[in-house]
């Protein structure tokens, strides 16, 4: 270990005092090689971390000197190199070794050269200083090949330029070289590893052994200087990204809302192929392709930076002025509303909705035929709606049908169904309105509704209007009612028969009730026909019997029939039904419980004359006579007649 | 790159909109002075003539002797002085307003959305704040005689409720192509106080490229209420409020763009709160509150029916209008 100490002692203090004031490259060379000796010293003698603390101030003043770019200085020779790298877009004239102040790059440089590697190449060496010179060029060669790599990367143009220029400088620097052996040891070491191109191209070019000692070593530090250049371009690509805030740090932050459906896209319906297209389809079938299957471009997809483009379609522009504003529905609906503007003008749109709906669409198919007896009745109503449909042309002036016709009698003889009757056999708008619908928590909205009902109904001629349990509306007008019902009645009134209505209007009203005496007098006047709906005859009931049992098994005679007929005087339709639904349960009823659980429908037996006699007894009329005295009486007094009174 | 867009831009943009910065270069301000005033993010002449000289002084490499050059010339370029009110008027109804969709909304706020000044819509959650500004992105592309802005819109995000599809919706009512129409908005999230500032400076920048009828802060106050806390904090976040807000004034008044924010409400919890009837607040304070030229407070009405409320304005009366959110986008409420 003494011998290694003097040996290194004696090199060193050699080489410090060749160090010369004149000639820049010779100090250089000669403070590198120091350099190289301590630290393989300091390495051999302490650890690591002390040799980079050691040195790191010496290696400093050896990078300042690399660095200075004073005439005659030691980077001079770059000048050449420069011009040729102006074109290149780094800027190199910025260059800059990073030994300074990157205190990792330091050890990062410091890092190949540990006592492994040392002992490994040639251990017999490690007390000899030229060994310093051979893990340096190892070093060096790594670095070059870092060098290449980061160079090729810059580009070819920045790479050429070193290696030129460098050659040219070379022949200069070879005249001023004096003979050095270490530099000779040097090359013949570093050649064998150093196997770029570059030092090969440039040995084939110059001949002199002698210049190649100071040419490797050249070459080395210019190598070095490339790493660090191309350190310093890697340092320095992010720094001007930072400064360039301009453009380009906006494309990266903002991008446009297309992009941002993609990467919604993307992570929604990832490897679910084509499903967002049809969780969006658009209306109209007018199909984009969105997410999923992308529709490949050449690239040309506008970026945030673009200029404003109109979006609308090209082959929608005649018709973009109709379009706007809305959708196909809402436009059809206004112009429905445009349609019937003058009429309705100045009636509230919402009333006039409410009341559009009171137009009843689904019509169950009740024929005159479902309608037993009640002939007079049933003619005159087809006077009434039927004919006049059919005749428009006949049934004018003094044959105009009348506005109104009010059907009463006891309940349950059929006077909602006549109104259904009406509703699927006339062929006219048929409003079926109640109370419910006219009437309104507001003060003066009914009234409102009254006139917005007749509008509508003016709107959609021929029309219906049928009032079940008219009386609920149209009730004898007392002092102690209530203002906004009495309202409702006079503008009921009015509406029917007052000054604003025409003549030619083809409204029918046909109200329903069971207290006919209990109408205003005025309404009473209005509904010009007034039909009396008497309880079923004898031959109505027959017919009643027969229709409703002909759905049932049954075993009924004709005379059974007629018998059971007889038995049911006053009663009415809707006595008829019940008794008949009471006469089906019967043979049910003769079952036990257990034969309940699993006899088959069609082994139950037939209804006999006994069931319905027993379902008489259970089943009574519910219309007394005196309640059928006073529609008879009302019926004398108000009624249009033609009704056989045969209330027993 | 980018240098080269704006000059070819340039002359087009001469007759009406902001005057590029580098008209500056001709009243004899160097062109390393205006990379420097780029780079801080004045793009426009008015953006230096209105820009405070306090400002200018902050920016790297700017003396005081340069700062007074600058405001001095800039301010011969931009008109800072006195107007008869005739004219000041003739330039109002030349105003675009863009349409929200709805016809009551619009002849709520007469017209639609104003552009030069800066619109706040606040109200609790599901109020449709964030579909009005949906709809907002793709109306303001409609052409001027269809009470669109004819211009690309700006969308800056915290709350991360942006969803495209529901511009495709819009578009589809529009009859528009839906692809434009979402090349046509440049979007941007927000994550902080600070980066949501930064952006705006991105978006000055953005703007001088090319024309943007509408600038949406969806909401400009979610990230304030977190990222500063407290009383302690409050006088902090009001000031960075106040320079966000004062940035977009900025920006409305350079470019003429609208401007949309959204923000959030707070319920009043104390004593007061049993009196009132509506308790909730615009957050912000008065700093908010002072910035925006048109507030309006959404609520929610029956089933997707919203309630608008002028909440503030300086010439709209403190009327209600009621819309409703559609599947294509704001729409009138029926019946």
């Amino acid at each position: 270990m003494a011998s290694f100490e003097d040996n290194f002692l004696s090199y060193y203090q050699s080489q410090k005092f060749q160090e010369s004031e004149y000639d820049e490259f010779v100090t250089c060379s000669v403070q590198r090689k120091c350099l190289s000796q301590l630290y393989l010293a300091s390495v051999t003698l302490s650890s690591n971390d002390a040799s980079c603390l050691l040195l790191e101030e010496k290696l400093q003043s050896y990078s300042a000197l690399v660095d200075e770019r004073s005439e005659d200085a030691v980077n001079d020779y770059a000048k050449s190199c420069l011009t040729f790298a102006a074109d290149c877009k780094n800027d190199t004239q910025q260059w800059k070794s990073n030994l300074k102040d990157a205190g990792d790059t330091v050890s990062k440089f410091l890092q190949p050269l540990n006592c492994e590697l040392v002992s490994k190449t040639s251990p017999y060496r490690c007390s000899s200083w030229d060994i310093a010179e051979e893990n340096v060029s190892l070093l060096l060669t790594a670095q070059t090949q870092a060098c290449t790599v980061m160079s090729e990367s810059c580009g070819t143009q920045l790479f050429n330029a070193p290696s030129v220029s460098g050659a040219d400088s070379l022949q200069d620097i070879s005249k001023l070289a004096a003979e050095d052996d270490a530099c000779k040891q040097f090359v013949d070491l570093c050649l064998p590893n150093m196997v770029e191109h570059e030092i090969l191209f440039w040995s084939r070019k110059i001949d002199d052994a002698s210049v190649y000692g100071k040419e490797g070593c050249k070459a080395a530090s210019l190598f070095k200087k490339c790493n660090q250049s191309g350190l310093h371009d890697q340092h320095q690509i992010p720094t001007s990204l930072e400064t360039n805030s301009g453009t380009h740090h906006a494309s990266n932050i903002f991008h446009t809302a297309k992009q941002e459906m993609d990467l919604q896209n993307a992570k929604k319906w990832l490897n679910k192929g084509n499903s967002f297209a049809s969780h969006y389809a658009p209306e109209g079938g007018s199909g984009y392709h969105y997410g999923g299957q992308q529709k490949r471009t050449l690239g040309t997809r506008r970026g945030v930076m673009n200029k404003f483009i109109p979006p609308i379609r090209p082959n929608m522009d005649d018709d973009f002025e109709g379009a706007f504003g809305g959708n196909q529905r809402q436009r059809e609906w206004e112009q429905n509303e445009t349609e019937v503007d003058e009429r309705l003008k100045n009636i509230d749109p919402k009333m006039v909705e409410l009341i559009s709906s009171e137009i009843m669409d689904n019509r169950t198919t009740v024929t005159w035929d479902d309608i037993a007896g009640l002939e007079f009745a049933k003619s005159t109503i087809q006077e009434v709606v039927v004919w006049p449909l059919l005749r428009p042309d006949i049934f004018i002036g003094l044959r105009h049908p009348p506005k109104g016709i009010l059907l009463f009698g006891p309940p349950g003889t059929g006077k909602t169904l006549i109104g259904k009757c009406i509703a699927s056999q006339s062929h006219s708008t048929f409003f079926s309105i109640s109370a419910s619908s006219l009437t309104s928590k507001w003060i003066g909205d009914g009234e409102k509704m009254v006139r917005a009902l007749f509008a509508v109904a003016r709107c959609h001629q021929p029309a219906v209007i049928f009032i079940d349990e008219i009386d609920s509306l149209l009730t004898q007008r007392s002092d102690t009612e209530h203002e906004s019902s009495r309202r409702i009645k006079t503008e009921f009134l009015v509406q029917l028969d007052g000054a604003a209505t025409g003549e030619d209007d083809r409204i029918l009203v046909i109200g329903a009730t069971n207290r006919p005496q209990e109408l205003d007098e005025a309404a009473r006047r209005r509904l010009v026909k007034r039909l009396y709906i008497p309880l079923p005859e004898f031959e109505a009931r027959r017919q009643i019997v027969e229709r409703l049992m002909s759905n049932e098994k049954h075993c009924l005679t004709d005379p059974e029939v007629n018998e059971i007929s007889l038995l049911t005087a006053g009663y009415s339709g809707a006595d008829m039904k019940n008794l008949c639904q009471e006469a089906s349960l019967g043979p049910i009823r003769s079952l036990s419980f257990i034969n309940i659980q699993h006899i088959s429908p069609d082994q139950v037996r037939p209804v006999t004359v006994d069931d319905f006699k027993s379902a008489l007894t259970r089943v009574r009329a519910s219309v007394s006579p005196d309640d059928l005295d006073s529609y008879v009486a009302w019926d004398k007094l108000y009624g249009s007649g033609g009704t056989v009174v045969s209330g027993t | 790159m980018a240098t080269s867009a704006s000059a070819t831009s340039s002359d087009e943009q001469d007759d009406f909109g902001p005057q590029l910065i580098h008209k500056l270069q001709s009243q004899g301000i160097s062109a390393a002075d205006i990379k420097k005033l780029q780079d801080a993010g004045y793009h426009t002449v008015e953006a230096v003539a209105f820009a405070p000289k306090k400002h200018l002084l902050a920016i790297k490499g700017i003396s005081e002797a340069k700062a007074d050059k600058f405001l001095a010339e800039a301010s011969k370029l931009v008109p800072m002085g006195f107007t008869t009110a005739t004219e000041f008027h003739q330039k109002r109804s030349e105003l675009i307003q863009l349409t929200t969709g709805s016809r009551e909304l619009d002849r709520l706020l007469a017209g639609g959305i104003e552009t030069g000044s800066i619109t706040e819509i606040f109200g609790e959650f599901r109020t449709g704040k964030t579909q009005l500004c949906h709809t907002l992105a793709v109306t303001c592309q409609l052409p001027i005689d269809q009470n669109g802005g004819e211009g690309k819109c700006l969308y800056i995000d915290t709350e991360g409720t942006f969803r495209p599809e529901r511009l495709l919706a819009v578009a589809d009512r529009y009859k528009l192509s839906g692809n434009d129409v979402l090349d046509n908005v440049a979007y941007a999230r927000a994550y902080n106080t600070d980066h949501q500032t930064q952006l705006l400076i991105l978006a000055s920048a953005m703007m001088v490229e090319s024309r943007y009828a509408l600038l949406i802060v969806d909401s400009a106050t979610s990230l304030y209420r977190t990222d500063y806390s407290g009383r302690g904090e409050l006088s902090a976040r009001q000031m960075h409020l106040a320079r966000f807000l004062r940035m977009l004034l900025r920006l409305a008044d350079e470019f003429g763009v609208a401007v949309v924010i959204t923000n959030q409400v707070v319920a009043q919890v104390d004593g007061a709160s049993l009196f009132a009837a509506d308790t909730k607040k615009p957050i912000g304070g008065h700093i908010l509150a002072h910035a925006s030229t048109t507030r309006l407070y959404l609520r929610k009405g029956r089933g997707e029916t919203r309630i608008c409320k002028i909440y503030d304005s300086p010439c709209l009366p403190e009327t209600e209008a009621m819309f409703a959110i559609n599947a294509d986008g704001i729409g009138d409420a029926q019946e």
